[in-house]
């Protein structure tokens, strides 16, 4: 039967543990938010994406004997800036000749999307065995290469828990990159268009904006958030895999509905959230299983209780304070 | 009013049945033969659960992508009625009679029966449970809260294999049992017949009516009488039962792993009822047929390049056929209409 080791250290250590992969899984998920949420796009090719950066810049990392350029810290910024090209591509493939000229989503052009993506998705799989010199999995040491700023001994001790440096950094990091995908969606004019585009594609071409270029935008920022949280992705767990993404895939999907669709802040959060009871969970009983289960219930309960998120009122708390101060 | 018997999508049914049975008689003969039968043991098992899938999502319009789920709770109870249950029954029935026995068919049927019992009685019990609560969701909530469904059985079901399976781990291999690929054909046929027609049955019945209101208008169908609720549980329910049986059949021949849990399965199943065309009996059929030929040509002829190719299809095909392959036909040939029920 399960034994629950109810200790003090057990619990401090799962919600410290917890808080950090959140924020790298909350960061992961971000781009699935925006493509689904503001563009109905249920993409399920997010997954193969992120885990694509990651095995491409673990190649990358392993091929170059960890050259500074290749530490996951430096090159998620320029694998995400790839990922902007990479979105193009995504789009005009995939999805353009779905939904390119669809004002309103149906459930039919829902379904449609879903399907297409599918198909991108498994054709990236497949991708990784076809690679010459292919690997089953890499993984990089985690001494090397993370030493920018955190010189020195690889592990930290805090509050009785030993935390290795990288996952720290790259916990940073993902905040980081939420706070960006935060201010291009609220606070620029693109974010705007690409909220307006939901909306109503027409009423957006009756002001003269091309619906078409806002639609390519969205899947840029989704894609290119994408491949860099799956760089941020490699640095915390070191390791990675191609069918890692049956695990990936599934967990953002989690998070995107507990922070309500399209709101970046409110995933950000459900992220810290399910981080956190993964972690406790798999704490307190030593069951892995058992804790990614834990997870899904979240889900099933999030569902039904409360579809339109859990954590969405955030965004429009947070929004509402800045506008009086 | 047609007699039953003579319909389309009957006779058609009937013809596919008879064709897997001439299969079966003619596949005994060699190597090369026996290689066919096994394409046509795959070959049914993908129209299973096509069709397992079509009674949800093609007939009732919703689409799930934790169908998976229900498959893998069938490999599941195969994997415990022949391992945690029976193992050492067959290893000491198979060292008694000697070295190349099988083990005998009154065996091999009651353990058939357990996992069906099993499996049945499980998948009901989780349709029913959950469908109560996550059937109020409509469209894409719908479809993702069965991804929880999915995920939370699979890594419960793991935490059990890891914790009482002999080999320890995650494995439940299956004790030897001296059984040829022809069993496993006709334990495969057995429960094709039994889908194909349950699949048909329930289209052309009075629920199978209903089903299709709900998909055309759910609202309108409540007030025309329907009870939707129920019907879309009792949906749920069968869709859950005829998919668990094509997870039992594969366990029989290639052991329980968890990896009969995984949203590709479902992803597959979905696929199937999308390529053939959503709201017929005939679609899924095709969309099953289509998909398995393209994977074990592609599969054969290109190798490592199968899955970009196969999505590359997929693309495709969803682009360029949004009605599916039913729809197309229907569009273009309206003289075949009377056939693509």
């Amino acid at each position: 039967m399960l034994e629950l080791a109810l200790t003090g250290g057990a619990i401090t250590k799962g919600i410290i543990m917890g808080l950090i992969y959140g924020s790298v899984i909350g960061s992961v998920a971000i781009g699935l938010t925006i493509i689904w949420g503001v563009m109905k796009v249920v993409n399920l090719a997010h997954g193969h994406i992120v885990v694509f950066a990651a095995m491409m810049s673990a190649f990358l990392y392993l091929t170059y004997k960890g050259a500074l350029l290749f530490t996951p810290p430096i090159a998620f910024i320029w694998i995400g800036l790839l990922g902007a090209a990479f979105g193009v591509f995504f789009y005009y493939t995939t999805l353009h000749p779905v939904i390119g000229h669809v004002d309103t989503m149906t459930l039919k052009y829902e379904m449609s999307s879903l399907m297409a993506t599918f198909g991108f998705g498994i054709a990236l799989y497949g991708i990784h065995y076809i690679l010459p010199n292919y690997v089953h999995s890499y993984s990089v040491n985690p001494s090397i290469g993370y030493s920018i700023g955190a010189a020195g001994h690889t592990y930290i001790v805090f509050l009785g828990v030993v935390i290795m440096k990288s996952t720290v950094l790259m916990s940073v990091l993902g905040f980081l990159l939420t706070l960006v995908a935060y201010w291009l969606m609220n606070k620029t004019s693109m974010g705007l268009k690409i909220r307006a585009v939901a909306q109503d594609a027409r009423a957006l071409s009756l002001v003269g904006i091309n619906p078409v270029k806002v639609k390519v935008m969205t899947a840029v920022l989704a894609t290119a958030l994408a491949m860099a949280s799956g760089v941020l992705f490699l640095g915390y767990s070191t390791s990675v895999y191609p069918d890692i993404e049956s695990t990936v895939s599934p967990l953002c999907f989690v998070i995107v509905v507990l922070g309500g669709l399209g709101s970046v802040l409110g995933t950000y959060f459900g992220g810290l959230f399910l981080g956190v009871m993964y972690w406790l969970t798999l704490e307190l009983t030593g069951q892995q299983s058992i804790a990614l289960a834990v997870a899904f219930a979240i889900l099933l309960i999030a569902m039904v209780l409360k579809p339109d998120g859990v954590f969405s009122g955030i965004e429009r708390k947070l929004s509402f304070r800045a506008k009086r101060g | 009013m047609v007699s039953v018997f003579r319909r389309p999508g009957f006779i058609i049914s009937t013809i596919i049945v008879l064709f897997f049975l001439v299969l079966g008689y003619l596949g005994n003969i060699n190597a090369i033969s026996r290689m066919y039968v096994s394409n046509g043991t795959d070959l049914m098992y993908y129209i299973g659960i096509g069709l397992a899938m079509a009674i949800i999502m093609s007939y009732a319009g919703y689409v799930s992508f934790g169908q998976a789920v229900f498959v893998g709770i069938g490999s599941f109870s195969t994997g415990y009625v022949l391992v945690l249950m029976n193992r050492s029954n067959i290893i000491s029935y198979l060292a008694k009679i000697g070295s190349g026995g099988r083990i005998s068919n009154t065996m091999l049927a009651v353990y058939f029966t357990e996992s069906l019992l099993l499996a049945i009685t499980i998948s009901v019990f989780i349709a029913v449970v959950v469908g109560y609560a996550v059937l109020r969701l409509r469209g894409a909530f719908f479809a993702i809260s069965t991804i929880g469904l999915d995920y939370v059985v699979m890594y419960l079901v793991k935490y059990i294999t890891k914790t009482r399976s002999p080999f320890g781990g995650e494995e439940l291999l299956n004790p030897s049992m001296g059984l040829t690929d022809m069993t496993f054909y006709w334990m495969h046929f057995i429960l094709f017949i039994i889908t194909i027609y349950v699949a048909y049955f329930v289209k052309i019945s009075k629920f199978g009516y209903g089903l299709a209101a709900i998909r055309e208008d759910e609202d309108a169908a409540e007030i025309m009488g329907v009870n939707t609720f129920r019907y879309k549980i009792y949906a749920f329910a069968l869709s859950g039962i005829l998919a668990s049986f094509w997870g039992i059949a594969e366990a029989f021949r290639k052991s329980y792993s968890i990896g009969y849990f995984k949203l590709d399965k479902s992803i597959i199943m979905l696929v199937e009822n999308v390529v053939g065309g959503i709201g017929s009996f005939i679609g899924p059929i095709i969309g099953s047929i289509i998909y398995y030929l393209l994977e074990w040509s592609f599969l054969t002829t290109v190798g490592q390049w199968t899955l970009v190719i196969l999505g590359a299809t997929v693309v495709v095909v969803v682009a360029f056929f949004p009605e599916g392959i039913v729809g197309l036909l229907k569009k273009r040939f309206p003289r075949l209409r009377k056939w693509l029920e």
